[in-house]
């Protein structure tokens, strides 16, 4: 590609006269180039670099219980460049991928490595706050309203108002603000109940290790409604390293339906990050799915307000190899009838390690019903899995429910497959499918749902996981 | 043609079949009876293949072929089926999608491409028929909150779909009622034809009223001890298995 002409201008973190590894290193990146890394960032995302840097500078080697099962220290450690300039390393992703969920007609994004690719339907940021924007947030930046930035009058009327929106005792925070240079903003006003949903794909793809930081801010309105998917791919056996933040705000009465795929490599470092505000009646309907990948962590913090809140989170991993796939959920509950739901399900193979955590939260005000399951299938001798259901409870007048199991395949049932003469392996295949499949059924969006399941299947034939029609395997050759 | 010739076999380290001899002619119907503990189940599970079942000495052959030197699947695909006594419950895959998965593969041993989408739907709604199973059962998983009857009547319907040449039936008469079983047993005559072949495992003599079996064999203590024809089962049913066992202990 003619990007390649030139090398994409990008910075080692991990210099050899580091002071210091893991975390450590970007605090000293950031003092070595941080300048530069303003001069091509969202000014309002570059205000608190060096809070973070300090954050990050006391970060001590023991990262706590919140990465007990990641080791963060390592995965952190390898040299990765930064595309500190924004160039777009693929001219026309939307061409070169083509990612697409079939009959969903959705509004797409692409997003390769962190840099935002013009839109096949460009959104404009409206001033008045009542048309629904899906765009970068420089672009919201540079739009002014009576002199003021259109994105701190989103801040001020989202963010600020709620004190604690975003979770900052997590050092994958602090990088990722610390690092980040733009973002995604997606805009629903009050009553919108959007009928495409939003699809964002992230596409790591480079010739040379990289690390990517990328922002979602998810406003929605009062009564607002929308779906958004998350997609991450990755091209090629290049390094990469990823972070992404991503923050939810959803006014009373909304719903968001928020699904995550992950199709990335055995090289793929990928952290996750979910603050989600929800205030009350609103809905929130999550999946996570883990298809492929090296190291994936999901951490989801979501805080409910006031009453009538529901949350349901649930997800699927299937991992084989020596991926390692990781999910941290922490619902903080609210008050009066409130419900809140995990459900995730493992299929666990080769040597791969697989871990959860549930933390269910519940103030002495709440009123809630919640539900938390974790169930996992082991499919090797050397395959393991860690699971830990917390709950915290503080109120009298609760239903709280935990469940965890770990098993091995029904030996039963696969008999009786092959008694009907289905071969041993496609018998497995049907079950193993089988058992995730009931956390697939849980996403709304037909399209979605069936198009994931497809690729749950072909996962589990060891076919490589991508959307028919999708030609980012034809880049991963 | 099956031919079971001294026939070993052992679960967990002890020995529960000691020498079977049984042989069955294309389209006849025998009936296996005997008492509890005696073996039946274990020679219905070494037939089909199931692993916790370990063959030390014997043979069987099925038209030729060495059934034990095929796996479980590869049986089937041959034209074994067996209705279980306890069939299992598959949570998650729907009864359509098995019996697709089911009926491919058996086409594809035969060297035939996979059958179309709305034969393969066509074909269900004319075996369901059969036993009178409702359509709701097809997009629910396999067993997936049958009752006792319902799954009985699912082994039967899946036999009906998958038409195997030699099929064995482990006490498919148990649990069901009068009606039930009524059903299930015609729909399992329907489907002779002349060429099939059966095994059937049974305490009841409405089984042999129904089926009208060509042989009656009784196992003990993992042997054939005694073979006739249906009046064998009438006297069992009257009389119980003792006098077997006394005929036998005068034996020199």
């Amino acid at each position: 590609m003619s990007d390649y002409t030139y090398p994409p201008l990008y910075c080692n973190l991990g210099r050899e006269d580091a002071r210091a590894v893991g975390v450590e290193q970007f605090a000293d990146f950031l003092e070595s180039y941080g300048a530069e890394l303003d001069l091509h960032s969202v000014p309002e995302l570059a205000a608190n670099r060096s809070g973070m840097s300090n954050a990050i500078r006391r970060y001590r080697r023991h990262p706590g219980e919140l990465y007990k099962y990641t080791d963060l220290k390592a995965a952190l450690t390898p040299e990765y460049g930064i595309n500190i300039h924004r160039r777009l390393l693929t001219p026309n992703p939307y061409k070169a991928y083509r990612c697409g969920v079939a009959g969903m007609n959705a509004h797409t994004v692409y997003v390769v490595n962190d840099v935002i690719a013009p839109m096949a339907e460009p959104v404009s940021p409206a001033a008045d706050h009542d048309c629904f924007y899906v765009g970068p947030i420089s672009a919201v930046s540079q739009a002014w309203d009576n002199g003021t930035s259109m994105l701190i009058l989103m801040f001020q009327k989202y963010m600020y108002r709620s004190g604690a929106f975003m979770h900052n005792d997590d050092p994958i925070t602090w990088l990722n603000t610390m690092l980040r240079q733009d973002g995604i903003m997606v805009y629903v006003p009050d009553g919108m109940k959007l009928k495409r949903p939003v699809q964002i794909v992230n596409v790591n793809d480079s010739r040379t290790p990289m690390m990517s930081n990328r922002l979602l801010f998810v406003f929605l309105g009062h009564d607002a409604e929308a779906d958004v998917i998350l997609c991450d791919h990755s091209v090629g056996d290049t390094s990469y390293l990823s972070t992404q933040q991503v923050n939810v705000f959803q006014c009373y009465g909304s719903r968001l339906g928020l699904y995550g795929v992950e199709e990335t490599s055995a090289q793929t470092t990928r952290f996750s990050n979910f603050s989600i505000h929800q205030e009350g009646g609103s809905r929130l309907d999550s999946n996570l799915l883990t298809l492929t990948c090296g190291l994936s962590r999901n951490t989801m913090w979501v805080r409910q307000v006031d009453d009538n809140v529901q949350t349901s989170v649930s997800g699927a991993v299937i991992a084989d190899a020596q991926q390692h796939a990781d999910n941290y959920i922490h619902i903080i509950h609210g008050r009066a009838n409130c419900e809140s739901e995990m459900y995730f399900k493992y299929v666990m193979g080769g040597a791969s390690r697989g871990a959860f955590t549930g933390i269910s939260y519940v103030d002495r005000n709440s009123q809630i019903n919640s539900r938390q399951q974790h169930q996992s299938l082991v499919v090797s001798e050397k395959a393991r899995v860690q699971s830990r259901p917390v709950l915290e409870i503080y109120a009298d007048d609760v239903k709280c429910s935990h469940g965890s199991t770990v098993g091995k395949l029904d030996e039963a049932a696969l008999f009786y497959m092959r008694q009907r003469g289905i071969p041993e392996q496609e018998a497995r295949l049907l079950l193993q499918h089988a058992f995730v499949n009931d956390v697939l059924q849980r996403i709304p969006l037909e399209p979605l749902r069936e198009r994931i399941s497809r690729l749950a299947e072909r996962r589990f034939r060891g076919d490589a996981a991508h959307c028919d029609g999708c030609s980012i395997k034809d880049y991963c050759q | 043609m099956l031919e079971i010739r001294d026939l070993h076999a052992e679960v967990e380290g002890k020995e529960i079949l000691r020498g079977v001899n049984l042989t069955i002619a294309d389209g006849e119907v025998h009936v296996l009876m005997g008492p509890n503990g005696s073996g039946k189940s274990t020679l219905s599970n070494v037939l089909v293949g199931n692993p916790k079942y370990r063959v030390t000495q014997g043979s069987i052959v099925m038209d030729g072929k060495d059934l034990l030197a095929m796996s479980p699947d590869m049986r089937a695909n041959e034209g074994v089926f067996m209705s279980f006594q306890t069939p299992v419950e598959i949570p998650g895959v729907s009864m359509t999608n098995f019996l697709r998965a089911a009926l491919n593969a058996k086409r594809k041993h035969q060297g035939l491409d996979p059958i179309k989408g709305s034969d393969f739907l066509a074909l269900l709604r004319e075996k369901r028929k059969i036993v009178g199973l409702d359509a709701h059962f097809m997009s629910r998983g396999v067993n997936e909150g049958f009752s006792g009857g319902e799954r009985k009547k699912g082994e039967i319907f899946q036999m009906a779909v998958l038409e195997p040449t030699f099929t064995i039936l482990d006490e498919t008469d148990s649990g069901l009622d009068v009606d039930a079983l009524r059903t299930v047993v015609e729909g399992f005559n329907v489907l002779r034809n002349g060429h099939n072949s059966a095994l059937v495992i049974t305490h009841y003599q409405r089984m042999l009223d129904y089926l009208k079996p060509d042989h009656v064999h009784v196992l003990m203590d993992g042997h054939i001890v005694k073979e006739g024809d249906a009046s064998l089962g009438y006297t069992i049913e009257e009389r119980g298995f003792d006098w077997i066992k006394e005929e036998i202990s005068t034996q020199p």
